[in-house]
């Protein structure tokens, strides 16, 4: 069931109201049958790869929590390769497989390689980094593992944040599963007012800019020159308010039943430094990263060696985490590389309008990487840039109207300046102490603003469902 | 704080209900679309109209005709339509007064079997989805999508708003889209170059669907309530496109020909023209460019005959 389908116009409401129907020691009931129905609404059977790997970590938690010594290891070994396991049976066996099978054949050894023939399960990734966020954390001692088994479920699998994050820490959402919360207005408007923030991103700006993307990228060849650089520039926006417009709706759906997530995004664009872009890009994913394995192979308190090796690797394994592809494992080794120069050359110093120009850009070249189906495709994406040649074909597409046109041109700014000067929660802070009509004012303007130009044709999914 | 949220959401339903009734007012002002223009046309009578799809939009001068004919005529065809959505113009353009004697309609095999529920043109009739006639003819292809679109308020220009949001409220003020066709409701801007054609097609055979058989006869009782004379025809197309139809004779004795004998209309079939075999006349597999149009509007042009 995707945020944006006519499902989710019913659902929400539904477990919405039902949750505060229900007395508080049993919500957690309700949201994990909701859960549940959310996540079987895609492929109902993947359910049981969710149901395994919660059995592994929630046994293995308590052996960890319960072991001395040498076995409380062992246990958190045997949980972190079982939950790997499934990642890997799913989402990197043929990766693994076809590059063998070439490296086979260079060397003239011919054989009939194994593929399965898997659907991903849907945000596979994200909630199995959640599971290992917890044993991890359980291991370290920062958490007493959950004994509840229904709870720790509700912990995988709270809907709002189970498909694409964020991918919260035990500490953050557990204890929030377990309170009870009484209704609030304030957080109910407020994250109403979120969820319509989202849903403008999404379905306003990426939706609409990927019907440009998406024919560009089909045909890539027939782009050269200024098409080449438009599209560019609209895939940076479109992910960002494909995905932190998800964040937005998962966090302000959670916020609506008083239970707050963590940030994933603070304006990412906006940062003068790689470094920087890091801090505020997909943060509960990079944080995961640098407190598992970057600070694990000895982080920046090392030698020079160590620590790029660390920084590398780190980068290297979060692009192959979004995907089984070298195209990913490339995007992740630039931004990496990128990290490098970046704090070989001045990561203490502040950044100006230059270093936000050039920090935007390789961001920008960065995601040709990120988006291109190959390394052929992406290498034909960098020929037109550098490409003053007229397009073989019309950067518009038969969807292509001027309105579509013009509500970018007229939104795209707005959503940058209105972030920016409101932060995360725009609306909510707009509204924040004006009086009621300014308040019903800005509250109307922006519901109209979504109805008037969000595509309700064919609904796109997000793009981090792939991961 | 409950009681202004209450109050906010009441006051939302009550603006929706404003921008409905709004949206409509103003849209239906405008006449870019062909379907809206043919509302603005009252209490004029005709010799002869053209009815179809965009084989008939982009196939038919009817200024050409009007001089051959001595007759005043109109083409009242939509691109993209089907046979639910040609009733439904007949209908209001009927309703609003005016008045036809001879009706050529054309009809494509594959009207029969296309799909019902295609949405690119429905949203030129939602406007006026309060009429009960047009409401049923949407819902017979819509089911109960129709039912929302008609009663719950902004529904229908929230999930069509490009088509019918707030961009076409303020062309209906600023007038800036043209429409593409002229006074007589013929498309202007026929292709000129010889099209990708020659696709070769797998054989098929035609399987009508009971509603578009449906939406077949009411064009024909309503053309017999009105004591108005029914030409069918079907123009020609790509050879390749006509010969795919493996029961076409069948189609045509079962359902063309047979309701036409049953309302009193006469068929003629003109797919089996020279033009059809000849790719330089085609501006794709179905439409013919300006070239073939010439061509084709010589024999058009004798149909009076």
């Amino acid at each position: 069931m995707l945020f944006n389908s006519i499902e989710f116009l019913f659902f929400f409401p539904l477990v919405t109201l039902g949750y505060f129907l229900t007395p508080g020691k049993w919500r957690w009931v309700l949201l994990l049958i909701a859960s549940f129905w959310f996540y079987m609404s895609f492929i109902p059977w993947y359910v049981l790869i969710l149901v395994l790997a919660i059995a592994v970590d929630y046994s293995a938690a308590i052996f960890i929590e319960d072991s001395k010594g040498h076995s409380r290891k062992t246990w958190m070994v045997i949980s972190v390769l079982s939950t790997v396991a499934i990642l890997f049976v799913f989402k990197y066996f043929n990766f693994f497989a076809d590059n063998a099978n070439h490296l086979a054949k260079m060397i003239g050894w011919n054989y009939n390689p194994i593929i399965l023939r898997l659907a991903l399960p849907i945000g596979l990734s994200f909630h199995t980094f959640q599971s290992l966020s917890y044993v991890i954390e359980v291991y370290r001692g920062n958490f007493k593992a959950e004994r509840h088994l229904g709870v720790y479920s509700l912990y995988v699998m709270f809907y709002p944040q189970l498909v694409a994050g964020p991918i919260e820490r035990p500490q953050h959402l557990l204890p929030k599963l377990k309170e009870s919360h009484p209704f609030n207005w304030d957080d109910f408007n407020s994250g109403l007012l979120r969820m319509v923030w989202g849903f403008i991103k999404k379905m306003v700006i990426a939706d609409r800019l990927s019907i440009y993307v998406n024919e560009v990228y089909a045909h890539p060849a027939d782009h050269a020159g200024i098409n080449s650089w438009l599209i560019m520039y609209f895939f940076a926006i479109q992910i960002y308010c494909d995905f932190s417009g998800y964040s937005d709706i998962a966090i302000g759906a959670g916020q609506v039943m008083g239970i707050k997530m963590a940030e994933n995004f603070r304006q990412p664009y906006f940062a003068k430094t790689i470094r920087e872009f890091w801090h505020r890009w997909h943060i509960s994913l990079s944080t995961w990263f640098r407190d598992y394995v970057y600070f694990s192979l000895g982080g920046s308190r090392t030698t020079t060696l160590k620590w790029i090796f660390a920084l590398m690797t780190t980068f290297i394994l979060s692009g192959f985490w979004h995907g089984a592809n070298w195209t990913f494992i490339i995007w992740g080794a630039l931004h990496g590389f990128l990290l490098l120069i970046n704090s070989f050359i001045g990561d203490k110093k502040k950044g100006n309008f230059l270093t936000w120009i050039i920090t935007f850009h390789m961001v920008c070249f960065a995601w040709i990487f990120f988006r291109a189906p190959n390394f052929h495709d992406a290498g034909i994406m960098f020929k037109n840039l550098l490409s003053f040649a007229k397009p073989h074909a019309p950067f518009t597409t038969e969807y292509e109207s001027m309105s579509d046109m013009l509500t970018l041109i007229l939104m795209v700014p707005f959503m940058f300046i209105v972030e920016s000067k409101y932060g995360t929660n725009p609306i909510q802070n707009m509204i924040q102490g004006k009086k009621l009509a300014v308040k019903w004012g800005i509250s109307w303007a922006m519901i109209f603003i979504f109805l008037s130009f969000a595509v309700f044709k064919n609904p796109q999914s997000f793009i981090y469902f792939q991961f | 704080m409950r009681k202004n949220t209450i109050i906010f959401i009441l006051s939302t339903i009550v603006g929706l209900y404003a921008l409905n009734y709004l949206y409509d007012f103003m849209i239906k002002k405008d006449t870019f679309n062909k379907v809206w223009w043919m509302n603005h046309i009252h209490d004029k009578n005709y010799d002869f109209a053209f009815l179809g799809n965009s084989r008939v939009y982009t196939m038919i001068r009817t200024d050409s005709l009007e001089k051959k004919w001595h007759q005043k005529g109109i083409n009242i065809s939509l691109d993209g339509s089907n046979l639910a959505q040609q009733y439904m113009l007949l209908y209001q353009f009927l309703k609003n007064g005016n008045t036809v004697k001879d009706l050529y309609l054309n009809i494509d095999f594959s009207n029969l079997e296309g799909k019902l529920d295609h949405e690119l043109r429905v949203w030129c009739f939602l406007p006026y989805i309060y009429d009960d006639t047009i409401y049923s003819g949407i819902k017979a292809c819509f089911g109960n999508r129709a039912f929302y679109w008609r009663y719950i308020p902004f529904y229908k220009n929230i999930e069509f708003n490009s088509r019918i949001g707030i961009f076409t409220v303020g062309n209906a003020i600023v007038n800036l889209e043209k429409k593409p066709f002229n006074k007589y409701g013929d498309f202007t801007n026929v292709s000129k170059h010889k099209g990708k054609i020659g696709v070769s097609y797998p054989a098929n055979s035609i399987k009508p669907k009971a509603e578009n058989v449906r939406q077949f006869e009411k064009i024909l009782a309503i053309c017999k309530e009105h004591q108005i004379k029914l030409h069918i025809y079907t123009a020609p197309m790509w050879k390749e496109v006509r010969d795919k139809y493996l029961n076409l004779p069948d189609i045509k004795s079962n359902y063309i020909v047979r309701l036409a004998d049953k309302y009193g209309a006469e068929y003629h079939d003109y797919t089996n023209l020279s033009i059809a075999d000849s790719a330089n006349y085609f501006a794709d597999n179905t439409h013919l460019n300006l070239k073939g149009v010439d061509a084709w509007m010589k024999y058009v042009e004798d149909f009076k005959k």
